[in-house]
């Protein structure tokens, strides 16, 4: 079996892990290796040929293969080569990983540090436990999106959509585009799940119905796909007699996404539940020694200039650990999540550079205030839907290291204040 | 024009596990024998939906303890327990054995996973006990008291009020549709016609033979062995009143991951109203065994609310650690299908000459081989000749699976085809070139496919593989991918190419 020896290994090409190769290089670590599953790089943004992407990071408004490009050019023009169809099957606490490709054959990584950046895959129809039969024109938003957009076909001509994630509302669009009908898009909470940009632009503006407060209860059909019966939905229990059936060929989920961590748990890497990803330091460092974490595999980011910010922190601290200047306090703070925080990364604080935190709230607060510690934050509204972030310099955290706790809450402000 | 018909001597109707083990055993002699089903592949009907499960050797008690609570008999448990072995039982015991010598030469999976019936009080130990002691009297051997500490130590993760149990050696896990495929291929190698997506339609008696005539044209057959499973009360009608028919209840399961929570069927010994079993499939999944619901549509394998809010009250029963809501993989419906005249023991008896009637009741899967040998020796003794062939076949070969080969076997098989080394399905690691075989061994679907490598049966359910494994087997066949199919006859899975649509609703939609 081929070894190859290298300082950082990097598995998954897709934004996350390219962002992570190149800040590697820039640090000045040559060598390293990007593994990648599939036919190509980029990952998801291959097949998000919507715009919106970029306005952050590059303040440009970019549809997903230009940013992806830009990334892969300057990885290109670094000399790093990626594996591509190469399916890392195995991680190992000692950090080694054994690959597939059609090349190399089954081959074994032994790097100095790894960077896990394998993304979020989509959550199922079973994982809802949607009752009924199990025809054919189901379909996760995301493989539609992959049919239509890169393969060139359309899964079906009459569409209902469950759930109102972003993939959902840009499909919805696109297939309007495309010629089909979309009847409804159906979403349990009494707000859609992606960006409001994307409501309005998506539906609105194309006038596609979006049932607030309402699921999907049954599936029918018993080869395609006939139709399926929604109904409202009022504190987590269907209202009586609000049930009607629509017609449609083809079901698509946007349902949420799920960090995917299976070679994660073979390493023994600590995972957050609420997350769904691992336990890391603000190094973006896991519980397992040298094993670096970023992007979607982490936690699952709204906007994809996060992922790339997140991607460059992991790619620049596995550098500087292979390097050995990544500096660790004896002790730690612990990051609590705390009123209405769904998820806050990092889990804790082990350096003295300062910590950027990332959190996700339980529920909409209109004239918020994120309170850190002593820091306080004010927001005319916070969503569920946005990734909030909040930098604590070293002075911040300061005297939180003799209790080694630090809490994150977020609530309505008590006075009306300017908000940033 | 004149129908063409096909003639043979033996046609056996249906291609479930008992239907393709039939045919497999009369391939052995030099009889001519078609087997008709009427979906795209074998092992699609109750094979399909059914558990997978081989039952081990002390199994048939808790049925009998089940049907003593059931009807309120009378007897005392011991008396229950030492009745004689009806067929059913007596086959499903030969029939266990056979699954395991016909492993090696089918190259079909059997995993000797083992039961343990738990036991929450000193009274179930009793009962325990006495299963014991019965079943040792009938010959299952290796069985063991396990004490509150043998508990945990073969199932370290069960919950804390079980005292005790059972441990059964002898159950086993299979994939069901696996094995059907590897009967009626081995068959097909000696020298049987395997005829899919052939269903039929009416049954005429001609001269010394039937005229069976299906969706695909007529067969003229001497013999018929009605093996149609939840569908034999109606192919027997068609050539006279039955005097059985067929009664089935829907079984709803969920498929978790197996995240090292289980490594035996566990289970309680029946009692109504308490969760049934807990089983690791072969697959390496757990299914959470089943809702039982009387049914009459023979086409109704919905799934319905009560019963997945139920089932997954179940598992945390047994394994508190399981979260059904985190675990889940899927969920689907099978039957249990039992004969009126008969039951719980099988009806295997000819309804008219030369027409062998097989009206079967669950579990018709573990006893499958064991009742095509005791088929075939009933066909003889019907006036079939039976002459053994010199040069049957007994090997039926797959290629293991890729993923499960040495270091040294993947990298020559890749280097000798690089679309070994192309990993398409990431949640089951299922190379390119396995999709391709699977094409080669006459996969038409998607739902073939799944089953023969597994590809889509991950925790994605096909998020990743859908879009790879459409492109592989659009250019392995030499279709367009929007002729492919989930499971045959209007299961499209892409119904246009792109700007298809759009331009031809021009004017109309915009």
């Amino acid at each position: 079996m081929v070894t190859k020896e290298v300082d950082v290994a990097i598995i998954g090409a897709g934004s996350a892990g390219m962002a992570a190769a190149l800040r590697t290089k820039e640090m000045g670590i040559d060598n390293i290796i990007m593994v990648e599953r599939a036919e190509y790089p980029g990952g998801l943004l291959r097949q998000c040929i919507h715009n919106g992407f970029g306005l952050q990071y590059f303040k440009q408004d970019l549809t997903g293969p230009e940013y992806a490009e830009r990334f892969i050019k300057k990885l290109a023009s670094m000399g790093t080569p990626i594996c591509l169809n190469t399916m890392v099957t195995h991680l190992y606490p000692d950090r080694s990983i054994i690959a597939i490709n059609p090349e190399l054959g089954e081959f074994k990584i032994s790097p100095r540090a790894v960077v896990l950046a394998m993304g979020c895959r989509e959550r199922t129809r079973a994982s809802l436990g949607i009752p009924g039969s199990r025809p054919s024109g189901i379909f996760t938003a995301g493989l539609a999106q992959k049919l239509v957009n890169v393969d060139g076909y359309l899964p079906g001509e009459e569409f209902v959509i469950l759930g109102s994630g972003d993939i959902g509302m840009i499909m919805a669009r696109r297939l309007l585009l495309e010629g089909a009908t979309v009847k409804a898009v159906v979403e349990i909470m009494p707000h859609v799940g992606g960006l409001i940009r994307n409501e309005v632009q998506c539906l609105h503006d194309f006038e596609i119905p979006l049932l607030l407060e309402h699921t999907v209860i049954e599936i029918y059909g018993d080869r395609r796909l006939e139709g399926v019966k929604v109904a409202r939905v009022d504190k987590g229990e269907v209202v009586k007699g609000s049930e009607r059936d629509i017609s449609c060929d083809t079901l698509l989920l946007s349902v949420g996404l799920v960090p995917e961590n299976e070679l994660s748990r073979e390493a023994d890497v600590l995972l957050d539940d609420a997350t769904g990803g691992p336990v890391i330091d603000e190094f973006m460092q896991t519980t397992i020694e040298g094993i670096f974490a970023a992007g979607n595999v982490l936690q699952v980011y709204d906007l994809v200039d996060n992922v790339t910010l997140a991607g460059e922190k992991a790619g620049e601290n596995a550098a500087r650990y292979v390097e050995g200047t990544l500096r660790k306090q004896p002790t730690e703070i612990e990051v609590i999540a705390g009123e209405n925080v769904r998820s806050v990364t990092p889990h804790k604080i082990v350096g003295l550079e300062g910590a950027e935190l990332a959190l996700r709230v339980k529920q909409l607060v209109e004239n918020a205030e994120i309170v850190v510690g002593n820091k306080r934050r004010r927001y005319r509204a916070i969503s569920p839907t946005e990734v909030m972030k909040i930098n604590l310099s070293p002075s911040d955290l300061a005297q939180f290291w003799e209790s080694g706790k630090i809490s994150v809450s977020c609530q309505r402000r008590q006075t009306e204040e300017v908000y940033e | 024009m004149r129908e063409k018909v096909l003639e043979t001597q033996v046609a056996i109707i249906g291609g479930g596990i008992v239907g393709t083990a039939i045919a497999r055993e009369l391939s052995h002699y030099t009889v001519d024998t078609c087997l008709l089903e009427k979906e795209p592949a074998v092992g699609w009907g109750i094979t399909k939906g059914s558990m997978s499960l081989i039952h081990g050797g002390t199994a048939h008690f808790g049925s009998r303890i089940l049907k003593r609570t059931d009807t309120q008999s009378s007897m005392t448990l011991e008396a229950l327990l030492s009745q004689p072995l009806d067929m059913k039982e007596r086959l499903g015991q030969t029939g266990r054995n056979m699954y395991f010598e016909l492993a090696p030469f089918l190259t079909a999976t059997i995993i000797q996973i083992g039961k343990i019936y738990v036991a929450s009080d000193q009274e179930q130990m009793e009962t325990i006990k006495l299963v014991k002691k019965m079943a040792e009297v009938q010959g299952v051997m290796g069985l063991r008291v396990l004490d509150r500490d043998g508990l945990r130590e073969e199932e370290p993760l069960i919950s804390t009020k079980f005292i005790g149990g059972l441990y059964d050696p002898t159950e086993a896990a299979i994939f069901a549709p696996e094995w059907a495929t590897a009967f009626a291929e081995n068959a097909r190698d000696n020298g049987v016609h395997i005829l899919l997506d052939t269903e039929v339609t009416a049954i005429t008696e001609g001269k010394g033979c039937y005229l069976i005539k299906t969706t695909h044209g007529t067969i003229k057959a001497e013999f018929v062995v009605n093996a149609a499973g939840l569908f034999a009360d109606e192919i027997a009608s068609m050539v006279g009143k039955p005097d059985f028919s067929m009664y089935f209840y829907k079984c709803q399961m969920l498929v978790l991951e197996n995240k090292g929570y289980i490594s035996h069927v566990v289970g309680r010994l029946p009692e109504p109203g308490y969760p049934k079993l807990l089983l690791p499939t072969a697959h390496g999944d757990i299914l959470v065994v089943h809702t039982m619901e009387p049914s009459t549509n023979k086409h109704d394998l919905t799934t319905t609310k009560e019963g997945l809010d139920l089932l997954s009250t179940y598992p945390s029963y047994f394994i508190p650690d399981i979260s059904p809501k985190n675990d889940i993989k899927s969920s689907f419906a099978g039957f249990l299908a039992f004969n009126t005249k008969n039951a719980p023991d099988y009806l295997v008896e000819f309804g008219k000459d030369r027409f062998l009637n097989l009206a079967l009741a669950a579990p018709g899967l573990g006893p499958a081989p064991a009742l095509a040998k005791e088929v075939v020796a009933l066909l003889g003794d019907g006036g079939l000749e039976l002459t053994e062939k010199s040069d049957f076949n007994p090997y039926r070969f797959t290629e293991p699976r890729f993923i499960d080969l040495t270091t040294e076997e993947k990298n020559e098989r890749i280097s000798r085809n690089p679309r070994y080394g192309h990993i398409i399905c990431r949640c089951e690691h299922v190379s390119e070139q396995e999709v391709v075989e699977a094409v080669k061994c006459g996969a038409r679907t998607m739902d073939e496919v799944k089953f023969r490598t597994r590809a889509g049966m991950g925790r994605c359910q096909g998020g990743f593989c859908t879009s790879r494994v459409l492109k592989v087997m659009a250019r392995e066949l030499s279709m367009f991918p929007v002729e492919l199919t989930k499971k045959g006859n209007n299961t499209p899975i892409l119904k246009h190419k792109t700007k298809e649509l759009r331009e031809g609703r021009q004017g109309v939609a915009w």
